[in-house]
Parts: C-alpha cells; sequence; structure tokens
C-alpha cells in the first residue's frame, strides 16, 4: 500500500488526486478559505452600517475604486453585501458540508471503496476550484463586483446603468454561478449513485446514519432545483447581451433614459430564483440536521430517539420545499391567492421542524452525556434550530410578513438558522471527523473555549436584528441614519458590530486549534469516540511522524 | 455474459447499477431545467404583446432526432457491423442536427425583430439548451457503447437508448409547444 | 486509546441555564421598550399578530431551552430512556400542527380584513395617490376634481423640466392632476387611501413602518393597496428594496394632517 502511494507523484496524490478523501479535503480547506474572505465582507460590512462616516484606511488601499478617500462608496457596500451572501452560501458552506464532509464521509459511510465515479468527483472539485477564482476575480474589475445582492433582481441586474456592479462584475457574478452549479450537479450524481448503488451488501437505508441520509436529500434538492436557478442565469446573460426582455418589463426609465426592449417580467426572476433559493437553504441545512442527530447517537451512546421518524421529517421537509418559494415575494404584489398558498405550505413545512427538536429533547433525555466539543456544537445547533425556526414562524405569516420583508429581522432569522446552523455544523464535523482526516484529536480545552465564545457572540450578533427590525430598519442600507427614526439604532447597531468583531476574533481559536492539531494533536486511536457507524472501521490516517 | 467475464471486464452490477442512477438523476435534471425555461415560455405567452411568427420550417429539425433514435436503435438491437454503423449514424445525425439547429438560431437572431422578439428569443434558447444536451448526450451514448473486448453490457445498451429516446421526446416536446400552440 | 472525555453535563448547564436567564430577561427589557414604532394607521391586526406570535414563541423558546438544560442536569436512568414511542411521537407532532394551523388561520382572517375597503372610511370617497418610484426618489400626484390620473408615457420623462414621470399635459384628464414635491405626500387622517404604485427603472419597496405598510413597486405593473391613516404627524417613508447605490437615502415624508386641512395643506404643499 505505501509502495503504491510513494510512487506516485506528488501531483496526483494531493492536487489531482481520484481519492475521495483528498477531494473531501481540498473542498474543506478551499471553503476555509472563501470563509476567511466572507468573513472579512461581512466585518466591513457592520463596521459601515455601525459607523457610516468611518474611514477605512487599510482597506481602501487595497480596493481603491471601492473608496472615496477612505469613506466607502455606497455602491461598494452594494457589492460587499452582494458578495459576501454570495460567497458564504454556495462557496463557503455548500462547499465545507456537501463537497467537503459529503465526499469524505459518504463512501466510508456506506462501506464503499470510493465515490462511483472517481474521476468525475476530482473534476467536480476542480470546477468548484475554478468557480471561486473566477468570483474572487471580480473584486477586481473597473467597475467592482456584482452589486445586486445574492438575489440578483432585475432590472438592477440585467440593466448595466442601475449600478456599477452590474457591468463586467454581474457578468463574472454569473459565470462563477454557472460552473459552481455544474460542479455541484457532477457532485450530485456522484453521491446519489454512491448511496444507493455501491452501499456494502447487506447494509440497508435504514442502518445509514442520518449524515448520509442528510446527503441523499442535499443531492436530490441540488439536483432537481439548482436548473431552475440555471434556466434563470441564462435568461438573465441575454437580456444582459443578446437585446432580449426575459425580465425587462417596456417603459423603462433610468436616469431620465427611456430603456429600449421590454415586455419581460422581473417577478418571473424571482420565482425561478427563490425556486432554487429555498430548497438551497434547507441543502445547507440538513447536513447539520443530520450531524445532530448522529452526535446525539454517538455521545449518549444510544440510538437517537424516532430514527424513522427522523427520516421520514428529512423528506418531507425536501419535499415541501419546493413548495414554498412565494414566502420570499409575498410583497410583491403577487396575488393573494397564491400568498395564502404559500402560507400553508409554509405553515406545513414547519411541522415535521418540530418534530425534530422533539426528538432531540428525547434523545437527551436520562441518558448518559458526553460533552465532548463536537457534542457541545451539536447542542448549539439544538439550540439555533429552535430560535431560527421561530423567527421563520413570524415570517410566514403574510400579514406580519408585510411589516418585517426586507428588514434587519429577516437577516437576523436566515443568521441564526441557515448560516448559524450550517456553521456550526462545519465546526461539529470538523472537530468530530479530525481523527480520521489526520489521525490526531482537537484539543478539548480550547474547542470548548472557542465554542463557548462563538455561541455567546454569535446570538449576541444576530439576535438584536430582530429587534432592529421590528423598530423598522430596512435592509441593504448603506446609511441608516439618514431616516429619523432610526437614529436611536446606532447604539444597537455598534452593539452587533462589536459582537461581530468579537465573534470574527474568537475563530482565531479554532484556527489555532485546527493547525496546530493536525501536527501535534494527541494521536487517536481507529475509533476515539466509540462511534457505531461505519467510517470509523477503517484505521484512522496514519499520523505523520515528526 | 458471466459474472467473471463482467468483473474481467471492469464491470460490476454495482457499477452498472451507479452508472443507471447517474444516469436517470441527469436526465432529472435536464428534466427540471427545461421545466423552468418551458414554465417561463408559458407565462410569456399570456402576455398581450406576444406575436408567434409564422412557419413550422423549424420544426424539420425533428427528422434529425429521430434519425438518432433510430440510429440508436439499430446500433444496440444488432451485433458486429450493422451496430458500428448505428454509431456512426448516431454522430451523423446528432452533427446535422447540431447545424440545423444552430442555422434555425442563427436566422431567428436575424430575422424581424430579432432577438427582441420573445418569441425569437425563446426559440433560440430552447433550441441552444436542446442542442448543448444532444451534444452532451450523444457523446455519453457514443461513450457508453465503446467497444470492449466483450461489448457493451445490456445496461449499456439500455442506457443509450434511455439518453437518445429522451432527447428526441424532448425535441419533440419543445417543437410541440414553440410552433404547434398557435 | 482513550482520553479524558468530559462527561458532566452539570456545569455547563449551570453556565448555560445563567446565559439563557440574562438573555430571555434582556429580550423582554428590548422588546418592551424596543419594538414596533408607534401605529398609525389602521393596520392594528398587525400588531396583534406579531404580540401573539411573540407569546408563542416565547413559549417554545424557554421550553425547548429549559428541557435542554434539564436534560444536561439530569442523572442517567437506563430502565426511564425514552426509546421509539409512536404514540408519544404523534401526540407532539398534533400539538405543534394545530398551534401553527392556528397561526395560519389567524394570518388568514388578518390578511383578508387588511386588503378589504377600510373600515374607518365613513362614507366618504376614498383617497387615491399615486406614487411613482424611481432612482432614488418618491414621486406622488392626485388625480385632482375628475378623481382620473391623466395619462404618463416614458418617452415624456423630462427632469430638466421636473416631468419626472413624464406626464403628458395635452391629456384633458392630466390638466387638474396635482403633482406633490417629490418626496412628500400629504394625506388626510381618518379617510381611506388607495395607492396605485408604481416605479420607473428598478424594484423598489413602499414602506411607511408606522402604517404597518410595504409593497414592492414592480417595474412594469401597477399594484394597488389600501390603508386608512388615523394619526396626525409627519411619518417617514422608506425604500425597502435594494435599488442602487441611492437605495439608502431614498427617503420620503408623508404628512398626515386633519381631514378638514388637507385641501389646504395640498394646495400650500404645490405653491
Amino acid at each position: 500500500m505505501s509502495a503504491n502511494r510513494e510512487s506516485q507523484g506528488f501531483l496526483s496524490r494531493y492536487v489531482f488526486s481520484l481519492d475521495h478523501r483528498v477531494i473531501g479535503l481540498q473542498y474543506l480547506m478551499t471553503a476555509m478559505g472563501m470563509a476567511l474572505v466572507g468573513g472579512l465582507l461581512a466585518l466591513l460590512v457592520r463596521i459601515q452600517i455601525a459607523w457610516p462616516s468611518h474611514e477605512f484606511r487599510a482597506v481602501s488601499r487595497f480596493l481603491p475604486q471601492g473608496f472615496d478617500e477612505g469613506i466607502m462608496k455606497p455602491e461598494f457596500y452594494a457589492a460587499l453585501f452582494t458578495m459576501h451572501g454570495t460567497i458564504m452560501i454556495f462557496f463557503v458552506l455548500s462547499a465545507a458540508l456537501i463537497g467537503g464532509f459529503g465526499n469524505y464521509l459518504i463512501p466510508l459511510q456506506v462501506g464503499a471503496k470510493d465515490m462511483a465515479f472517481p474521476r468525475l468527483n476530482a473534476l467536480s472539485y476542480w470546477i468548484y476550484a475554478i468557480s471561486s477564482v473566477v468570483i474572487l476575480v471580480s473584486f477586481f474589475t473597473p467597475s467592482g463586483p456584482a452589486a445586486s445582492g445574492w438575489t440578483a433582481y432585475p432590472p438592477l441586474s440585467a440593466l448595466k446603468g442601475a449600478i456599477a456592479g452590474s457591468n463586467l462584475g454581474q457578468d463574472l457574478w454569473l459565470l462563477a454561478m454557472a460552473l459552481f452549479i455544474v460542479s455541484f450537479t457532477l457532485g450530485g450524481l456522484n453521491f446519489l449513485a454512491t448511496i444507493l448503488a455501491m452501499r456494502r451488501p447487506g447494509l440497508l437505508m435504514m442502518d445509514l446514519p442520518l449524515f448520509t441520509w442528510s446527503m441523499l436529500f442535499a443531492s436530490i434538492l441540488g439536483l432537481l432545483a439548482f436548473p431552475s436557478l440555471t434556466a434563470a442565469a441564462m435568461m438573465l446573460l441575454l437580456d444582459r447581451h443578446a437585446g432580449t426582455s426575459f425580465f425587462i418589463p417596456a417603459g423603462l426609465v433610468l436616469s431620465g433614459e427611456t430603456v429600449p426592449g421590454g415586455g419581460g417580467s422581473p417577478i418571473l426572476w424571482q420565482h425561478l430564483f427563490w425556486f432554487l433559493g429555498h430548497p438551497e437553504v434547507y441543502i445547507i441545512m440538513l447536513p447539520s440536521l443530520g450531524i445532530t442527530s448522529d452526535l446525539f447517537t454517538v455521545f449518549t451512546g444510544r440510538r437517537v430517539f424516532g430514527y424513522t421518524s427522523m427520516v421520514y421529517a428529512m423528506g418531507f421537509i425536501s419535499g415541501m420545499s419546493f413548495l414554498v418559494w412565494g414566502h420570499h415575494m409575498f410583497v410583491s404584489g403577487m396575488s393573494p391567492f397564491l400568498g395564502s398558498a404559500f402560507a400553508v405550505t409554509t405553515t406545513l413545512i414547519a411541522v415535521p421542524s418540530g418534530v425534530k427538536v422533539f426528538n432531540w429533547i428525547a434523545s437527551l433525555w436520562n441518558r448518559p452525556l458526553r460533552l465532548t466539543t463536537p457534542m457541545l456544537w451539536a447542542l448549539g445547533i439544538f439550540s439555533l434550530f429552535v430560535t431560527g425556526g421561530l423567527s421563520g414562524i413570524w415570517l410566514g405569516q403574510t400579514q406580519i410578513d408585510i411589516q418585517l420583508h426586507d428588514t434587519a429581522f429577516v437577516v437576523g432569522h436566515f443568521h441564526i438558522i441557515m448560516a448559524g446552523a450550517a456553521l456550526f455544523g462545519v465546526f461539529a464535523g470538523v472537530h468530530y471527523w479530525f481523527p480520521l482526516f489526520f489521525g490526531r484529536l482537537m484539543n478539548e480545552r480550547l474547542g470548548a473555549a472557542h465554542f463557548l465564545l462563538t455561541f455567546v457572540f454569535y446570538y449576541a450578533t444576530f439576535f438584536p436584528m430582530h429587534l432592529a427590525g421590528l423598530r423598522g430598519q430596512v435592509r441593504r442600507v448603506y446609511d441608516p441614519y439618514q431616516y429619523d427614526y432610526l437614529k436611536p439604532l446606532a447604539p444597537m447597531n455598534a452593539f452587533i458590530t462589536w459582537a461581530a468583531v468579537a465573534l470574527a476574533i474568537a475563530q482565531i481559536l479554532f484556527f489555532v486549534n485546527f493547525f496546530w492539531s493536525m501536527r501535534r494533536g494527541a494521536k487517536a486511536g481507529v475509533n476515539p469516540w466509540q462511534a457505531p457507524s461505519l467510517e470509523w472501521s477503517e484505521p484512522a490516517a496514519e499520523a505523520e511522524s515528526e | 455474459m458471466s459474472a467473471h467475464a463482467a468483473a474481467r471486464a471492469g464491470r460490476s452490477p454495482a457499477s452498472e447499477s451507479a452508472t443507471r442512477v447517474a444516469v436517470v438523476a441527469a436526465l432529472s435534471a435536464t428534466t427540471m431545467l427545461f421545466a423552468s425555461l418551458v414554465s417561463a415560455y408559458l407565462v410569456r405567452r399570456s402576455f398581450a404583446d406576444w406575436r408567434p411568427l409564422p412557419g413550422l420550417w423549424p420544426a424539420v429539425l425533428l427528422v434529425f432526432a429521430f434519425a438518432a433514435s433510430g440510429a440508436i436503435e439499430a446500433a444496440t438491437r444488432v451485433e458486429g457491423r450493422p451496430r458500428r454503423l448505428g454509431l456512426m449514424g448516431l454522430a451523423l445525425a446528432n452533427g446535422l442536427y447540431l447545424a440545423g439547429a444552430l442555422a434555425v438560431i442563427r436566422s431567428v437572431a436575424s430575422g424581424a425583430g430579432g432577438l427582441e422578439m420573445p418569441f425569437n428569443a425563446f426559440v433560440a434558447l430552447l433550441l441552444g439548451v436542446h442542442v448543448a444536451h444532444s451534444v452532451l448526450g450523444g457523446a455519453f451514448a457514443l461513450w457508453i457503447l465503446r467497444s470492449d473486448a466483450e461489448g457493451p453490457s445490456q445496461s449499456a445498451l439500455v442506457l443509450a437508448r434511455l439518453v437518445t429516446h429522451f432527447l428526441t421526446a424532448l425535441l419533440c416536446a419543445i417543437v410541440f409547444l414553440l410552433f404547434g400552440l398557435q | 486509546m482513550s482520553f479524558e472525555v468530559p462527561k458532566n453535563g452539570g456545569a455547563l448547564a449551570r453556565v448555560f441555564a445563567l446565559l439563557t436567564a440574562l438573555f430571555v430577561a434582556w429580550s423582554v427589557y428590548a422588546l418592551g421598550t424596543n419594538s414596533l414604532p408607534p401605529l398609525a394607521a389602521d393596520r392594528g391586526r398587525i400588531d396583534s399578530a406579531i404580540s401573539l406570535n411573540l407569546v408563542v414563541s416565547g413559549i417554545v423558546f424557554l421550553g425547548a431551552h429549559v428541557a435542554l438544560v434539564m436534560a444536561l442536569l439530569r442523572r442517567p436512568k437506563e430502565a426511564r430512556i425514552p426509546h421509539e414511542n409512536v404514540r408519544v411521537e404523534i401526540l407532539w407532532t398534533s400539538l405543534t400542527a394545530m398551534v401553527l394551523v392556528a397561526l395560519l388561520v389567524n394570518s388568514e382572517i388578518d390578511s383578508r380584513a387588511l386588503a378589504a375597503a377600510s373600515a374607518n372610511a365613513g362614507t366618504e370617497p376614498p383617497v387615491l395617490v399615486e406614487v411613482v418610484a424611481q432612482q432614488f426618489a418618491w414621486n406622488f400626484r392626485l388625480p385632482g376634481e375628475d378623481g382620473i390620473f391623466g395619462r404618463t408615457d416614458p418617452k415624456l420623462v423630462d427632469q430638466a423640466e421636473l416631468n419626472f414621470i413624464g406626464l403628458d399635459k395635452k391629456d384633458p384628464a392630466a390638466e387638474d392632476d396635482i403633482i406633490l414635491p417629490q418626496g412628500l405626500l400629504v394625506l388626510p387622517a381618518g379617510r381611506e387611501v388607495r395607492v396605485r404604485l408604481r416605479s420607473l427603472d428598478v424594484i423598489h419597496s413602499f414602506f411607511v413602518a408606522p402604517f404597518r405598510v410595504k409593497r414592492d413597486a414592480m417595474p412594469g405593473i401597477a399594484t394597488e393597496f389600501t390603508f386608512t391613516p388615523t394619526v396626525t404627524g409627519k411619518f417617514e417613508l422608506a425604500c425597502a428594496e435594494h435599488c442602487g447605490l441611492g437605495h439608502y437615502r431614498m427617503r420620503g415624508m408623508v404628512e398626515v394632517v386633519p381631514k378638514a386641512d388637507w385641501a389646504a395643506k395640498v394646495k400650500e404643499a404645490t405653491q
């Protein structure tokens, strides 16, 4: 075995490897790098909201076209929140949870030698890597990166004169997304084929860890939902460059000049986008839900309560996720009947979520608990899932949504439920599977400290946003204090920003722990957590000798 | 063919099953893509300014699609020389379809109103996306039917037919929606 | 190869319980002093719905976290560990569904009521207003005596002539149209207002927090909605849909005056 590995060159072993474990780690490391970018963008956004006249001396030297003598330009602010959302949702969370953990764990958890199509797998990673480069390159175009929001609503995203980022930046955004979707589609094919067709003989679906189930559902969601965005992106590209008017209505006047063409519908984009957009947030959520259930199993030593219901709950949530997209469009002027229909489906999708919460409590009740770092993260996911799920119920009611749509309330909601649960899932998974990746354990003390600080600062950052939203603070505003009624929110916004800074600093603990433990962590045995699932029956990666 | 022979040929029931799953999944994704495009088309048709252009001549593209389906049937139902001819026929049909579809697209793009006319835009878009998938599908069919020592497996034959007929049926649907609903 | 795994939940649970208690206390304070801007229109149903949800969410949030803390603090009892129990699962699933359906039904009732003509309208005809959003300003016009909005045409938009909405001055119906100064809308208290909302360029959103009113201004269509202002005063109008670099400063002012003074106020504003 080792003779074989030595005969492979460095490139084929570490760079263009077909081994699902190497590919999984490639996804994870790339996602971690993108997370640093996405996190920095968030900090810039937060600093600007809290102190609108702040002078960004260092950053303005690095990206001069975004600033005017150190003061951030409003169109650059728009680019920042656009890129933060796009990078975090796709290039960080989807990549880490599905590309990273999915690739590493699925073959191991189903008892297969590798993914069904290893070459396709490597190709998927490299296409994702290229798409990451494309999205980063868009920062350095003359008119700046895309600035129409991660949601890219036309006509703002379709008309080049509507905002600076709607020039080359928007095209690069579309290209990066197209490449990302290709990567994700190829990956989804691989995952489905492996889980459904390459399981070890005798291993039933109902024996699988809930993480594997979550990968199955996430893959199905991705395959069926991403094409909608692909269709929309193609139409947007044609509108931008070929004179078509899929999304551009007639009779527009931009900066006093009439816009040629027309007859299209901006609402069409919203329908197509959210048809992907909503399943996408479940694609990101499901892995954390699976991980939480599995960690409860391992660290209580008893199978999670109601395993079968958990599978059905995930399945129901996945299916329903295709039927709720209109709740992002309640105030768009769509027909009240349609609004009611989506309110009904949105309410229904909350039911299985409730089931999961109850089952989780039952999974902890009277059981011996081992509070390792991964378990702490799983408990954190439980808390965020409850809080974020509850605020979602508010927004799913059409009359309440009138007041809260497009306010900071929504920002708080999705950061807690989606970003939070997903992020905590990444931390849980990294800590838990670290012995598998590197043959060592991460430091428990540092891990617990990182968890506690992150948990506290996460709530401190995102919970007050609900209050700001109730007060009427709209989102995506470069300077909220242009409005007198929002001036009293300045201290709260400053508090949120300080909490965000503290949250960012706390992540240093994670990076230190990660890289230090890779080399010097306590050596792990074959199954250090005494876990029942198949991935632990393989010998952990040989710890590098010093 | 014996399992032993299959194993020597590098195939296993599991990997064949995996390919089947992957193909069905890919066709599902393609279906959703066209469902999205067609939904957009159907909604747009209902707007007051919709003006379909006369002429059914682009429907001639169906000839190439049926030719491809015929070729794949020939290639997968018989052994030996007719199979090779079938595969060449498939490549030819796809190539002609590609050329024909591009001609149609160029024609609507430069015709009256060009792509500003929503009907033309949808013709270009739907055909263009279908062409791209035909190229992928055709390449896949040729690849999966490549000669092994033992010849392609039963599963490979089924999949090659599935992909080709799917693309033909898709084109039928597209042509009907574009030119048959007027 | 084993290592020391922290086993006991006690210390963690106590820390968590303390944090939760502080958090809840602070939330109650913050929500009490910091929640919705004072209501200034006939849409109090939204406020009631929010209060209802606050109570329900509060109970669930507290309940779930108390249960979590208790679970962490409990000594393990092998004999009493719950395993699969379909009856119990049906029970709590039904409970969840019932609460959610109740909220949904309430939401449907509220939505229908809010969309219908205002009860406060009385016998006076509604005030018709056309709002036209653009990058980055709000345009308002009233139809005047004839109650008909004059024709507009995008080709007639002339910013130099201050014809922001492209009013066709040759249209007889346009002669008595009252174009208010950009960004200023004057409304009478106690009369139903019917808004026709349009956009000239990209998607904007008409949002006045004290009125509990929000609607997207979608280019290419005119949407309509209705409300009745009930309190006099000045209320800021915000754009609630990212519309470009000036989104943050797309501010308007809605001035609500007593019914009797409205006509005079409009005249004064358009001088």
